[in-house]
């Protein structure tokens, strides 16, 4: 019966890892294609690109480091996106919840290193989760569209940082760079050594992150009005769900997963708060939530992936002179196919097909 | 007190009020045009980027300013156009697909500027202050008001026009119906996907001139996001506006009024202000405006679905 449907490759079609396979490979194709058309020398950025982010221990150690903030980010936008909300404001909330961090850990100089990262962890997860909830709020109270208030609040969040480590919290023997000082050492997160890798130990953390929000999602009675809530917002209000209040709710979990983010990276990897924290993972971990489906597990895949492509870029940028923002146009074109691929006409076109190709089937038999 | 007065009532604040205002009222009367066909474009940031970047393409390849004002155009509508195969010709996500051509945009402009410019910043061909005879010999504000760049008087007039066309003339009701009722609009035999289509690449033209006035009329050169979150404010000023263009202009310039004063106060030292606080101030203004037109105002109907003829 199914054979023909095969022959059509339309039972491919309808998988969603294969469209996503798909779409990446064309994406990275087109991606190699502008760089070819503007005369970059693709023996040369290949090679580079390659052993950047895959070539030895310490280019997949820079890979799994960079794919950590995005994984947290990306997995608190797929939480936003299954309930049907859109957390633009990634930047934001890092920034506010790193200001936090270090502010805390001036503050409270914890001496034991578990309870000064666990410390750490919750006080990222709280502001962070506070400022994208006050997105919500005001998209449950205001009906103000959380993708316009959200980026707001990224450069409103962004210029608190920023005065904070010009002004107060300025490190005054910091070689004249407005940056905080280092995070006391009890509150960093190791490097871990596995066999012949090493492992920054927030990328466990960020998979603890992930399982966390599967289970949350998935088998908890939260999770399910959650998605309810993204499914059919008029369904979920008449089934008795309180709408605002998962709306908030929604929102201020997407933010404090993207607050952890702004702590790990912080405790894990640059150890200080500069105007250069985040180069734009906020918006990174919108293509990882929607490359991963919004799924928890797809999500892991998509910020390896990226995490790989941005330090390949970097790598490609020292060895072969190719603009690492190279690496900003190829994420573009990826969700731009992906769009495109989970377009209502396509999704129509292939609904066509499949009724074609079971007709078909039902003249053979 | 004689601060105060030097605050508000100098020609230096009115001077940088109007010139911060232009290139909102540009991308934001853009918008409102597209907003009312029922296309919401995120992208616009990336719009006026792009628009930033082919404009002093096009005026240091030809020595225009003209030109390149108009290569501006050309690179807003260019990037609009690829919004528009990908939300009006397969229906796809309109929030995704903005949030990718701001991705792209930045991107592609960063690495490109660096490939033909090179890291220096090289001044190219740009628009002086066009004083308006007569009236620029007015006292008090005359020069400051009729001495502006073209694109300030552009903008007021196509301000002006485009309300004209969206209020006035078949083709704004046929903009307005794709955005409230696109169904009603089919049935009466008028191609929605075509007057989507027009709305969405005014709106990129309008964004690019936008993004080509600040590169060409403020900073002479280009400058890696060099707009800097200009497109994401004008998103939401189009809300205060409630979709009407010719507010654009009242709403835009109150708003850049809000910005030169917190400029005015770093300058003048009136009080101890950091810089970054002072720039918060338009932002918080801007989200409490958006906050209060939410309650009043209503979008149009069918903006943001996408419609495909059935």
């Amino acid at each position: 019966m199914t054979s023909k449907r095969d022959a059509l490759g339309l039972v491919l079609l309808g998988r969603e890892s294969f469209v996503v396979s798909a779409v990446i490979i064309l994406g990275l194709l087109l991606s190699l294609v502008m760089l070819a058309v503007t005369g970059a020398d693709l023996g040369e950025a290949l090679p580079a690109l390659l052993s950047g982010s895959v070539g030895d221990a310490r280019a997949i150690e820079e890979t799994l480091s960079q794919s950590v903030p995005i994984m947290f980010v990306g997995l608190g936008v797929a939480v936003g996106l299954r309930a049907g909300l859109f957390n633009i404001g990634g930047e934001g909330q890092i920034y506010v919840a790193a200001l936090a961090g270090i502010v805390v850990s001036q503050w409270l100089p914890v001496d034991v290193p578990v309870l000064a990262v666990a410390l750490l962890l919750v006080v990222g997860f709280i502001a962070g989760g506070i400022w994208a909830a006050a997105a919500g709020w005001m998209r449950a109270y205001l009906h103000m569209n959380e993708v316009i208030t959200t980026i707001l609040l990224n450069g409103i969040g962004f210029l608190l940082a920023s005065w904070a480590i010009h002004g107060p919290l300025r490190d005054r023997d910091g070689g004249g760079f407005p940056w905080s000082e280092k995070i006391g050492e009890p509150f960093r997160l190791p490097i871990l050594d596995i066999g012949p890798l090493t492992m920054p130990s927030g990328f466990l953390l960020a998979l603890c992150a992930a399982v966390i929000v599967w289970i949350f999602l998935d088998k908890t009675v939260i999770g399910v009005e959650l998605r309810t809530l993204g499914d059919n917002r008029d369904a979920a209000a008449y089934a008795g769900a309180r709408v605002p209040l998962l709306v908030i709710v929604a929102m201020g979990c997407a933010g404090a997963l993207a607050g952890i983010a702004g702590v790990v990276e912080l405790s894990g990897s640059q150890e200080r708060l500069s105007d250069f924290f985040s180069p734009g993972y906020g918006f990174t971990a919108i293509a990882v939530a929607l490359v991963g489906n919004a799924r928890a597990g797809g999500v892991v895949l998509a910020a390896l992936f990226f995490g790989a492509l941005t330090a390949g870029a970097s790598s490609m940028e020292r060895i072969a002179q190719v603009p690492a923002s190279t690496s900003l146009v190829a994420q573009a074109i990826i969700v731009a196919l992906l769009v495109v691929a989970r377009s209502e006409r396509l999704g129509r076109w292939v609904r066509a097909r499949r009724q074609l190709a079971a007709a078909l089937d039902g003249q053979v038999t | 007190m004689d601060a105060l007065i030097e605050l508000f009532i100098s020609t230096a604040f009115v001077a940088s009020t109007l010139r911060l205002a232009v290139p909102l009222m540009l991308a934001a009367t853009g918008e409102v045009i597209s907003e009312r066909a029922g296309i919401l474009n995120i992208g616009l940031e990336g719009m006026m980027l792009m628009g930033a970047f082919t404009a002093v393409i096009g005026a240091d390849l030809t020595g225009s300013p003209w030109l390149g004002a108009i290569a501006g155009a050309a690179g807003g509508a260019a990037l609009a156009s690829i919004h528009g195969v990908i939300v009006i010709r397969w229906a796809g996500d309109q929030v995704v697909s903005g949030l990718a051509l701001n991705l792209g945009a930045l991107g592609l402009t960063t690495y490109l500027s660096r490939k033909i410019l090179g890291t220096e910043q090289t001044e190219v061909a740009h628009f002086e202050p066009v004083n308006i005879p007569i009236l620029s010999d007015l006292p008090f504000f005359g020069p400051t008001v009729f001495g502006q760049s073209p694109f300030f008087y552009f903008a007021i007039a196509m301000a002006g026009m485009l309300s004209w066309v969206l209020f006035r003339t078949r083709l704004g009701l046929a903009w307005r119906s794709a955005g409230e009722d696109p169904d009603a609009l089919d049935s009466v035999g008028v191609s929605v996907a075509r007057t989507r289509w027009t709305a969405l690449l005014v709106c990129g033209a309008m964004a690019g001139l936008g993004g080509a006035s600040i590169s060409l009329a403020q900073l002479f050169t280009f400058i890696e996001n060099m707009t800097g979150g200009s497109g994401f404010i004008a998103l939401a000023l189009v809300i205060v506006t409630r979709w009407r263009p010719l507010w654009a202009v009242g709403v835009a310039t109150f708003f850049a009024s809000a910005d030169a004063l917190a400029l005015r106060i770093q300058a003048l030292d009136v009080v101890d202000i950091p810089f970054q606080i002072s720039l918060m101030i338009p932002l918080v203004l801007t989200l409490v405006m958006y906050g209060f037109a939410a309650r009043a105002g209503r979008s149009p109907a069918a903006l943001g679905r996408s419609w495909l003829k059935s």
